[in-house]
């Protein structure tokens, strides 16, 4: 039986069960032997790939660090539609701002919507009650949850729950979920971008889990492809340009090159590893301490034993302390804390794999031609994230002028 | 018509020289750094001016033409000075942009690049890297910062000599705070007798990726690298303490070979015995003979080994165009010197090269790189096992934009 991500314990049996089989049914049947669904005697040893937090090709195709902030940062009445498009490397945040417009509090999430799609499922008054303790209110309506389905009601199977809770609570199209309970006005509970889910995990490693390599054009010599290459010339379930996806599909080549055995931890999951409190600097110059950012949701290393397995971190000023994470310096850019992008620039995450020796297993290499990368700024990817970067910037000066032509109904078309 | 050509071989980058990332290109045995301040009061076009004439005549020297040795008779001979494969490269400080130091302000401070920041500032620079004694430090963070490379140490000090004179002939607005110098092992290894830069990059476009400034942020920085230097001290009587074993492990690699640990095996009565890997040394002992994987080593599995600082420098061991594996292009140089009477002061120049500075700050800050041990090994090691070592501390140290070239001189679109 798989474990929960961040060794929760949120499930009963029932849950666990599908859980479990979920997990094993993202994986594709035919597979890399080298690949193994869980980790066991032979993977002993614990390798950490870590990649920054912050969605970095936003900012390669922009050109800009100062436009990304602000457009990862996107929030319409309808909910943060810059998280639901662009916040990709399996990680995503809201920011609470106070009455002045100053950020006084960043929540932010790893957790995967299937999880909560099963938690929603099987155990209504656990997810109403988590959900409520995120808002920071008493309790919550089940319809702002659940939607039309009523989770109480005594003919309402797992299966509708699911659904009226997936409805209410998930993204579809790029648009921010109905529910303000996780389209960040009200709260964050989970993962809603598009791509930042457990099924996107596992396939990004099982694609890449074979010893793909090519002729290098440099020396001659064969080698295994980076994950850049390999997303270029092979069969990858990656998106180029990320720090996530490449970062991991190139690790993951040079275990199955290794001829290693490997499997994703027990449990499974996208975990905060630290983040960089140190960088940002109180009015009186003096760094934040890390007891500011709370992580949540997951086990902590205890010494020198066990990982970091947090999914949640929420980071503010304690009261009385007479200033907002607004009024912070990040010292890396002498610029004050103005949006949640910076925050999340602090976050490194982290996968973990279970790894045997080298040479567990005999392997050939799987040669391909040279791939050519194209650049980041010139990904193709790059013409979408312009194009919505004018719509933001089109519906900021609206919004200045009074005339909100840009905010979207739940289809996707515009409230006139 | 076209126009005339490119020669075959000519870079498509528009890097400074001084950066020796391409095939064939080896960085010369001697280094200087030399590090200058714009006078209080200047005008922007005075300043602009100045640069002007230091870049032309570093120019100038890097052809071998030296002003005091011009022909001033009709029967003087041509004079060349001997300058040895000289290069030069300019970079700009945060102080630079900084209006408060400016009076007027010599640059929009909007155009700095967000990431060119002061290094000094309260407390040590990152998190297990701490400044050298207060006695020991010295200034590392000016207005520009103009590194030399050559073959010869006369011909790196030429360079220093020669902007001194023309400051002083032309009474130019600068005033030289300091330089550091720097010599290169020809046998690779540093002051604790490891080989040094083993797995950098191979030369050419891997480099080149982690090196160029590719996106507009700012668009004068494109095509543009960052440097970041830090004058590091090298605690060597703590290090000789530490027998063979516990350095290898610290490093990553077998001392005399250069080979990297694959693991560490326990001996019959616990002794820690480190592994390389089968076929490694080829032949010989140098770095030359390692096999591309024993160079660029791939991840480990084996607690002690992924803790050593090869693993820790290059934690994710991929590719160098992807931000999140702080890919960085190094290129240092040793330095000895005797602060004062009785005492030995040793360790490193280490000048690194990178798109952008984050890399740098990233490897430098992060747990589980170098951000949570002061140079490698286990943060909690248990008995028996390598402890901690406060190795290296901070002399000096700076970050500088290194634009593209241009002309009159690097930089001299926002000046």
């Amino acid at each position: 039986m798989a474990k929960e991500p961040g060794n929760l314990s949120d499930f009963r049996e029932t849950a666990l069960n599908e859980w479990s089989k979920l997990i094993q049914g993202y994986f594709p049947e035919e597979r890399s032997n080298q690949l193994l669904v869980e980790p066991d005697d032979r993977t002993p040893d614990v390798v950490a790939v870590d990649w920054g937090a912050y969605p970095v090709r936003i900012r390669e195709c922009l050109q800009s660090l100062p436009k990304s902030y602000r457009l990862l940062g996107w929030s319409t009445p309808q909910g943060d539609i810059g998280r639901a498009d662009f916040q990709e490397e399996y990680f995503e945040w809201r920011v609470v701002r106070d009455a002045t417009g100053k950020i006084r509090r960043v929540e932010m999430t790893t957790e995967f919507p299937e999880y909560w799609g099963i938690l929603a499922a099987h155990h209504p008054v656990e997810t109403l009650r988590l959900v409520a303790r995120f808002a920071g209110e008493p309790s919550v309506s089940p319809r702002a949850v659940y939607g039309k389905v009523d989770p109480f009601h005594p003919d309402v199977t797992p299966e509708k729950r699911k659904a009226g809770f997936v409805e209410t609570m998930r993204t579809f199209g790029g648009n921010a979920p109905w529910s303000p309970y996780n389209n960040g006005q009200k709260a964050i509970c989970f993962m809603t971008q598009g791509a930042n889910t457990m099924y996107a995990l596992i396939a990004l490693v099982a694609k890449a889990a074979f010893p793909y390599g090519a002729e290098d054009s440099e020396t001659g010599e064969l080698r295994r492809l980076s994950g850049p290459e390999a997303i270029a010339g092979t069969r990858q379930s990656a998106q180029a340009c990320r720090n996530s996806d490449p970062t991991v599909v190139g690790a993951t080549i040079g275990l199955a090159w290794d001829g290693r055995l490997f499997a994703l931890d027990d449990p499974i999951g996208i975990y905060i590893s630290s983040v960089q409190n140190e960088r940002l600097l109180q009015p009186d110059g003096s760094p934040v301490p890390l007891e500011w950012f709370d992580f949540q949701r997951g086990s902590r290393p205890s010494g020198s034993e066990g990982l970091e397995r947090s999914q949640r971190l929420v980071f503010e000023v304690p009261p009385g302390m007479g200033f907002v994470v607004g009024d912070l310096i990040d010292s890396d850019t002498d610029q004050r804390i103005e949006f949640g992008g910076q925050i999340a620039d602090l976050v490194t995450l982290v996968v973990y794999l279970r790894v045997s020796e080298r040479n567990a297993v005999q392997t050939q290499p799987e040669q391909v031609p040279m791939p050519t990368v194209v650049p980041c700024e010139q990904d193709p990817g790059c013409t979408y994230i312009i194009s919505r970067n004018e719509e933001f910037e089109e519906s900021q000066r609206n919004l200045l002028a009074g005339t909100p032509v840009n905010i979207l109904d739940r289809t996707g078309n515009p409230i006139s | 018509m076209s126009g005339p050509t490119a020669p075959a071989n000519a870079p498509t980058d528009r890097l400074q020289d001084g950066i020796y990332f391409r095939h064939g290109k080896t960085p010369g045995q001697c280094y200087r750094l030399l590090l200058l301040n714009v006078d209080p009061g200047t005008t922007p076009n005075d300043a602009r001016a100045a640069i002007i004439a230091v870049w032309q005549t570093l120019q100038d020297l890097s052809r071998g033409v030296a002003r005091d040795l011009q022909p001033t008779r009709p029967s003087d001979p041509k004079i060349s000075v001997p300058v040895a494969s000289l290069t030069c490269l300019l970079g700009f400080g945060a102080r630079l942009f900084n209006p408060d130091l400016h009076v007027p302000r010599l640059m929009d401070p909007a155009l700095r690049p967000w990431e060119l920041v002061a290094l000094r500032r309260p407390g040590a620079p990152f998190p297990n890297l701490p400044w050298a004694l207060e006695e020991h430090q010295k200034p590392g963070e000016t207005d520009l910062a103009i590194q030399f490379i050559a073959e010869t140490e006369l011909a790196v000090n030429l360079a220093v000599v020669e902007v001194w004179k023309l400051i002083v002939d032309r009474g130019l607005p600068l005033k030289i705070v300091t330089f550091h110098g720097g010599f290169a092992r020809l046998d690779g290894r540093s002051w604790i007798d490891f080989h040094d830069g083993v797995n950098n990059m191979e030369a050419g476009e891997e480099r080149r990726s982690a090196i160029e400034a590719v996106i507009a942020d700012p668009p004068w920085m494109e095509g543009g690298t960052y440097m970041g230097f830090f004058r590091l001290a090298v605690d060597l009587a703590s290090w000789r303490l530490l027998p063979r074993e516990h350095q290898e492990i610290l490093v990553g690699r077998d001392k005399l070979t250069g080979c990297p640990l694959e693991k560490v095996n326990r001996g019959p009565d616990g002794e820690l015995v480190p592994v390389t890997p089968v076929g490694c040394p080829v032949s010989g002992t140098e770095p030359g003979s390692l096999r591309p994987e024993d160079r660029e080593v791939p991840r480990v599995g084996d607690t002690l080994v992924g803790a050593s600082h090869i693993h820790r420098s290059n934690h994710n061991r991929g590719a160098p165009n992807t931000d999140a594996n702080n890919r960085i292009f190094r290129q240092g140089y040793e330095f000895l010197e005797s602060p004062r009477e009785g005492e030995l002061s040793l360790g490193l120049n280490f000048v690194s090269f990178q798109r952008d500075l984050r890399r740098l700050k990233n490897s430098l800050r992060l747990p589980d790189w170098l951000g949570d041990v002061n140079f490698g090994g286990q943060v909690s090691p248990k008995p028996g096992e390598p402890a901690p070592i406060k190795l290296i501390s901070a002399i000096t140290g700076g970050f500088y934009a290194v634009p593209p070239k241009e002309e009159p001189f690097p930089g001299a679109e926002i000046m």
